[in-house]
This record gives C-alpha cells, sequence and structure tokens, in this order.
C-alpha cells in the first residue's frame, strides 16, 4: 500500500495539473518577472503582497506593459484590459494570474 | 486641471521594444496604430501619443481625484486633444532629437511649463518658481502625495489647491503649474 504524505499528494497535483501552483511559487515567478523593470532595488528586497510596481518598486509605467506580456508569456493567459488596468501591485497581480489559471 | 510627461529618447529606446509582439495592441488604440504604422516614423508617434496620454492620465486623475489606474487605450489621442470618456483635453508637444514633452490641460489657462536637463531638478524648480511668485521663501514650500499618488503643494505644511504637474525620464525632467 502507498502512504501518501501531503507533500507527496502536493507533486501529484503538480503532475497532473501543471498550473496547480502555491502562492510561494507565484510569487517567485511573478518576482523573476518583473526584476529587469525594477529600478528601486531596496523595493524589490522588501517583495511582498502589498509592493506597489510604481511607487514601491519605481517602474517605469511603459514598463507595465512587459510586465503584463511576460506574464502572458510565462504563465500562457491572456491578460484582457480590464485586468490590466488593476495590474499595479503584486497583490492585484496574483490575483489575476489565479483567476486567469483556474479559468483554463 | 493639467498634466505633463516628457520621454527621454534615447533611455526609451533602450527600456522599450515597441516592436514587440502584442506591444502596441495592448496600449493603443485601432486608429492609434493605424496612424502609428503608417508615420515615417514609428517610433516616434509612439512616444508622441505616450507622453501625450501620460499627461492626460495626470490632468485627469487630479481633476477627479481617481485611484490609479493602468488603462492607456481608455485615452485615445485625436489631433491635438486627448479623449477619455466623455471627457477632451488639449494637448501640446514639443520635442527635440533627445526629448519629447506634452502637455494637457481641461481649460485653456495661464501656465508656466519648463524643461529641464536635469533627472530630478523639476521639483526643485517648481518649489522655486513657486516661492519667487508668491513672494514667500521657498523653505516654506513643499510638495507631497496623496493616497492616489497626485502630487500636492503645501505652504507652511498647509496643503494649497495649485493644479501642477511634475514629470522626470532619464536625464531630463519637467514641471508645469497653473501660474
Amino acid at each position: 500500500m502507498l502512504v501518501l504524505s501531503l507533500k507527496n499528494i502536493t507533486s501529484y497535483l503538480e503532475l497532473l495539473v501543471p498550473e496547480f501552483m502555491t502562492k510561494e511559487e507565484l510569487l517567485s515567478k511573478l518576482k523573476n518577472i518583473i526584476t529587469p523593470y525594477v529600478q528601486n532595488q531596496e523595493g524589490l528586497n522588501s517583495l511582498n503582497e502589498n509592493t506597489d510596481f510604481i511607487k514601491d518598486l519605481e517602474i517605469n509605467s511603459a514598463n507595465l506593459v512587459d510586465v503584463v506580456l511576460d506574464v502572458e508569456d510565462e504563465f500562457d493567459i491572456e491578460i484582457d484590459n480590464e485586468s490590466m488596468e488593476k495590474m499595479l501591485t503584486v497583490k492585484a497581480s496574483l490575483e489575476i494570474i489565479e483567476s486567469k489559471l483556474s479559468a483554463k | 486641471m493639467i498634466g505633463n510627461d516628457i520621454v527621454d529618447l534615447r533611455l526609451a529606446k533602450h527600456e522599450s521594444n515597441w516592436q514587440r509582439k502584442g506591444w502596441l495592441q495592448k496600449l493603443f488604440t485601432p486608429t492609434e496604430q493605424y496612424h502609428i504604422l503608417k508615420a515615417k516614423i514609428p517610433e516616434f508617434l509612439v512616444w508622441e501619443y505616450w507622453s501625450r496620454k501620460e499627461a492626460t492620465y495626470k490632468a485627469h486623475q487630479r481633476r477627479f481625484s481617481l485611484a490609479p489606474k493602468y488603462n492607456p487605450k481608455d485615452y485615445e489621442c485625436i489631433e491635438n486633444t486627448v479623449r477619455v470618456g466623455e471627457n477632451t483635453y488639449r494637448t501640446q508637444t514639443k520635442s527635440t532629437r533627445y526629448w519629447i514633452y506634452s502637455t494637457s490641460s481641461s481649460l485653456v489657462t495661464k501656465h508656466t511649463s519648463k524643461v529641464f536637463t536635469n533627472h530630478l531638478f523639476a521639483k526643485t524648480k517648481l518649489i522655486d518658481f513657486v516661492s519667487k511668485d508668491l513672494s514667500i521663501d521657498s523653505i516654506k514650500v513643499s510638495v507631497f502625495k496623496d493616497d492616489n499618488q497626485i502630487p500636492h503643494l503645501s505652504i507652511e505644511d498647509k496643503p494649497k489647491d495649485f493644479s501642477f504637474s511634475l514629470t522626470n525620464h532619464g536625464s531630463f525632467s519637467a514641471f508645469i503649474i497653473d501660474l
């Protein structure tokens, strides 16, 4: 008989559903995406859900579209205008990515 | 209400690839895309439109105290205006080989607008300008941002109702104020 630990179940789930990602994994993927556009390194070091892309990371507004396009490529999702409007914080971005992934 | 925006063209070339797949489509309306693609120098029109949209966003945000939003396609450049919903703003653009600078205004008012060849000069220069205009010590004038990240002027720590805007990008900065 196989004894499945919680960790095993999680990894099986990940095998079955590639979109299944923990919040930490999502955050770390998002961090990799935004890093090249960040102009305030301190903000990146203390990155959390409440981090604001413009205010805390000083990402240029013309580069926010690159963040959106990179998110689309990385997660193979489409960010519509209505979602893009809100993609100004880590929290909003994670919520949008999660909802688009679950709708796949 | 007024707003402004400056683009350092050399830095913009380095920071953004306007030909990236999906880039134009996410930022510009179909009509704007059409004009950009048939322009002699598409890249120049990209940044002209962008600076006009950004300047208008700032004027519009201040006018209605709006929370930050990333909705560049809701702002459409039509001739020498930018339209957002029912509102029309008049825009003016100046440029050199090095920068493109746009200002946007909901009303035709007397205003002062200046460009500087220094990244963060505009804020200091704005404070100098206001203190001279009102004949007060510049130490009494300061700029603070509200919860929506909209800047305001205060004099002796009292918020004042000036309509103004600050912008900086790369080697350049600028201010515009209703004075």
